[in-house]
């Protein structure tokens, strides 16, 4: 039952895009296509369940002075090992998201929860909760992108949705679009939220 | 304190053997799948070669097809975000390129990317040596590339690399070069390079003076409504 609580958690109640509005460098950044998007949040998905399993398991190891250089230097294993991986295996989204794997070292979802939650809580919850942060980071991400690119390219993944009638926005793929699409679907996502409560 | 030290020392060690580990287990992957993309692309630019040799003339790396006179050249050259790299297939015997493909690039994404598409590449396919020119409009005349819309810079360098690729080609194999125009970096003077290639420049010149004014005209005002729809949808220049 807290196995799920803690994931639901993630996934909307605390969403990291959404509701905490944390990690914003790559999610302006690459979601221009639902293909980066996805890809993005399952490699960010993947390097938080890793680190957070290894910090709960370690926590009571690592001194509290030198707990922050110990989370960056096991984020940043997991990252490189990510980012070799992809390269070997799937070439094309390697260089398509090209600088944003190795930026995934510095991304404050990662570290925040190692520090906020993997830090204090047993790897069973850890787990939960870096499966609810890294798919609900994974979803916003995926609509996001999917969003900026049917506008801005009139397709979802590659495939053509709106065909030549549609005159593509090019604003949507640029830094202007995320901003101006974020804000309305975090305001969106407020709207919601709101309404449930009442 | 000396726990601080040893626990970041040993993590250190772990960290470094893992890391080596995945380094051994996909570095020759990586250089596998780099060997093969580069032979799949020196012969999807290539039509009738189904092997070639590197050679090397005048300092430039060819890559000469089993085709009699197919070859292959990358070149690369700075772009609107970083350098771009291409790859031209051509014949430099017949003065005929084949195919021109974009192996690598940092431009803007969703606009300067739009060069590595089969769109773009279209420009390329099958078409004779000569000073390119970039058009706002649809191209006409074969020597002629419509620019990508919020990417006139990404354009404009990749027909650049081009032209001095096939120069250094034809010089290669004892061949002149053609003579080109290079187009500037800077966008207000590369616009001025576009239009002198319209009929907008000698258009206007001419317009009351001749007859034919009221033809001139509406392909003036054609120019520019595409000039017009390219600025607005891009934010590149």
């Amino acid at each position: 039952m807290k196995f799920l609580k803690i994931f639901k958690n993630g996934l909307w109640d605390e969403n990291p895009t959404f509701r905490i509005v944390i990690g914003m460098c790559p999610t302006l950044a690459i979601t221009n296509a639902a293909i980066n998007g996805l890809v993005m949040g399952l490699a960010t998905a993947f390097v938080l369940l890793t680190t957070e399993i290894i910090i709960s398991l370690v926590k009571k190891l690592i001194p509290e002075n030198v707990r922050i250089p110990s989370y960056v230097l096991i984020i940043a294993t997991m990252v490189t090992t990510v980012d070799y991986f992809l390269q070997a295996f799937l070439p094309g989204i390697a260089s398509a998201l090209s600088l944003f794997i190795p930026l995934i070292v510095v991304n404050c979802i990662i570290l925040g929860r190692a520090e906020a939650f993997a830090s204090r809580n047993s790897v069973t919850d850890s787990i939960a909760d870096a499966l609810g942060m890294g798919l609900g980071f994974t979803w916003a991400l995926l609509l996001l992108s999917s969003i900026r690119e049917l506008l801005g390219s009139g397709s979802i993944f590659g495939y053509t949705i709106l065909g030549a009638w549609y005159p593509p926005m090019a604003i949507m793929l640029l830094p202007a679009g995320a901003f101006i699409s974020l804000g309305i679907l975090i305001g969106f996502m407020n709207f919601i939220s709101r309404k449930g409560v009442k | 304190m000396k726990k601080s030290i040893l626990t970041l020392t040993i993590l250190g060690i772990i960290s470094a053997l893992l890391l080596s580990f995945v380094y051994q287990l996909t570095t020759p992957l990586i250089a596998e799948r780099q060997d093969q993309d580069k032979k799949g692309v020196v012969l999807a630019v290539l039509p009738e070669s189904s092997n070639y040799r590197v050679v090397e003339k005048n300092g430039v790396t060819l890559y000469e097809g089993n085709k009699e006179g197919e070859v292959a050249m990358i070149a690369s050259g700075p772009g609107f975000g970083g350098t771009i790299e291409l790859i031209v297939g051509a014949n430099p015997f017949l003065r005929q390129i084949y195919a021109v493909k974009v192996l690598s690039h940092s431009e803007t994404p969703g606009l300067g990317s739009h060069i590595t598409g089969e769109e773009f590449e279209k420009n390329f396919i099958n078409k004779p040596f000569g000073d390119y020119q970039v058009v706002k409009r649809p191209a006409v005349d074969p020597l002629e590339v419509e620019v990508i819309t919020g990417a006139t810079v990404s354009t404009e360098m990749v027909v650049n690399i081009v032209k001095n690729a096939m120069n250094q080609m034809l010089v290669a194999y004892g061949f002149n070069p053609i003579d080109v125009t290079s187009a500037p970096i800077t966008t207000g003077a590369t616009d001025a390079t576009t239009g002198a290639t319209d009929t907008t420049g000698s258009a206007t010149v001419t317009t009351g003076a001749t007859v034919t004014t009221g033809a001139t005209d509406t392909a003036t005002s054609a120019t520019d409504t595409s000039t017009g729809a390219s600025s607005a949808g891009g934010g590149e220049e």
